[in-house]
């Protein structure tokens, strides 16, 4: 029923593969088809984020999946959003202790990069904040945009049951295309 | 049972592909755009509209990147399609434009042809009284109809931890209570 850094197991333990790794990224530009692309399915590991700020650069893998098995191993992407490339949101979703701990210190105006094994894209924050979990206006999932937002809970350092979220909205600033029906 | 009837739909959309090769190619073909658009419309039945969330339309569209159509068992699948769809017809519902309202028989029955829409292609639905999953023939997960907003803290546990002293907390003052009325308390 919960969700927990702390889960000893779940009943998709083993469900964890990754297709970035191994690939060979060779930089798409333009207009990428869709049919060369391999997509990946639930529990895989597909990218990785790098977030530039506080003096630094946080990176994380990013995973396709949200659940807290998936959290355990890196930043989850919501099933129902978008991948980059594709025109509309992105919605990704890490723990506040660890891999999203450094949203905290982001800016507006500072950088995020999202490298696949399909292609690099580059995204510009453009609002940062806290919003009640419920508070749907925090997220399009059918924008016309590219818009890659990236949340946790919030408060960040205290302990006990959080209604808040805290967004970090970022559009995209380059990076290639995805035909979807090519 | 909120969302059941929205997710049943896009449930048997997600039963389409037949053929589950692991990685096929990424392209949406002509039969999966024209069931999307029609998706990312409202979907409109004998004059009634149904409004499909966009997380679930999005949820098939990812799915469809990852298999292709196979038209043979399709056809077995449709059939199923067409079942759900005469429900939706001749459901009570007047005018709507949200899948919520439909009557309890009618999304059981719903959710009975999803069942078997997506064990045609090795597929399981499992409906825990609160969320939809679909997984396919290769146990992962295509579909899960939970809230979209997670719960990326650690507090669940604490969460639990507060409940089971809160209860003991309860039982200790419930104790403490009877013991006075009884006079266990020595003045």
């Amino acid at each position: 029923m919960f969700s927990s850094d702390f889960d000893t197991g779940s009943d998709d333990e083993g469900i964890y593969s990754d297709i970035f790794t191994e690939a060979s990224l060779s930089g798409y530009e333009g207009v990428i088809p869709a049919s060369s692309i391999t997509y990946p399915v639930y529990g895989t590991k597909y990218g990785e984020i790098s977030i530039y700020t506080n003096g630094t650069v946080y990176t994380s893998s990013l995973i396709f999946g949200d659940t807290g098995y998936i959290l355990r191993r890196g930043v989850g992407q919501y099933m129902g959003s978008h991948f980059p490339g594709e025109g509309s949101t992105i919605l990704i979703s890490g723990h506040n202790t660890t891999h999203f701990n450094c949203l905290k210190h982001t800016k507006v105006g500072e950088f995020i990069e999202v490298k696949t094994h399909y292609g690099n894209f580059k995204y510009e924050i453009i609002e940062v904040g806290p919003k009640h979990k419920t508070d749907t206006s925090a997220y399009d999932l059918a924008s016309d945009k590219e818009y890659l937002i990236l949340y946790t809970c919030y408060p960040f350092d205290v302990v006990g049951f959080k209604v808040n979220r805290y967004y970090v909205k970022s559009i995209l600033v380059s990076g290639p295309e995805i035909d979807p029906y090519s | 049972m909120k969302k059941i009837i929205a997710v049943v739909i896009a449930v048997l959309l997600l039963t389409l592909p037949m053929s589950l090769s692991a990685f096929a190619a990424g392209e949406i073909n002509e039969s999966e755009k024209n069931i999307l658009d029609e998706l990312y419309e409202k979907v409109a039945i004998n004059g009634k509209k149904f409004i499909v969330p966009t997380e679930y339309v999005v949820q098939a569209e990812n799915y469809f990147k990852t298999v292709d159509i196979d038209p043979t068992q399709a056809a077995e699948i449709i059939t199923y399609i067409d079942q759900g769809k005469e429900i939706l017809i001749n459901s009570d519902i007047k005018s709507t434009t949200n899948l919520k309202v439909l009557p309890v028989p009618d999304k059981q029955k719903l959710l009975d042809l999803g069942k078997k829409a997506v064990a045609v292609t090795g597929g399981t639905l499992v409906y825990d009284g609160s969320h939809v999953k679909i997984t396919n023939s290769q146990a992962q997960l295509v579909f899960d109809s939970a809230p979209i907003i997670k719960q990326t803290g650690v507090e669940a546990d604490f969460t639990a931890v507060i409940i089971a002293a809160s209860a003991a907390a309860v039982l200790f003052g419930a104790a403490v209570v009877v013991a006075k009325k009884r006079g266990l308390f020595a003045k």
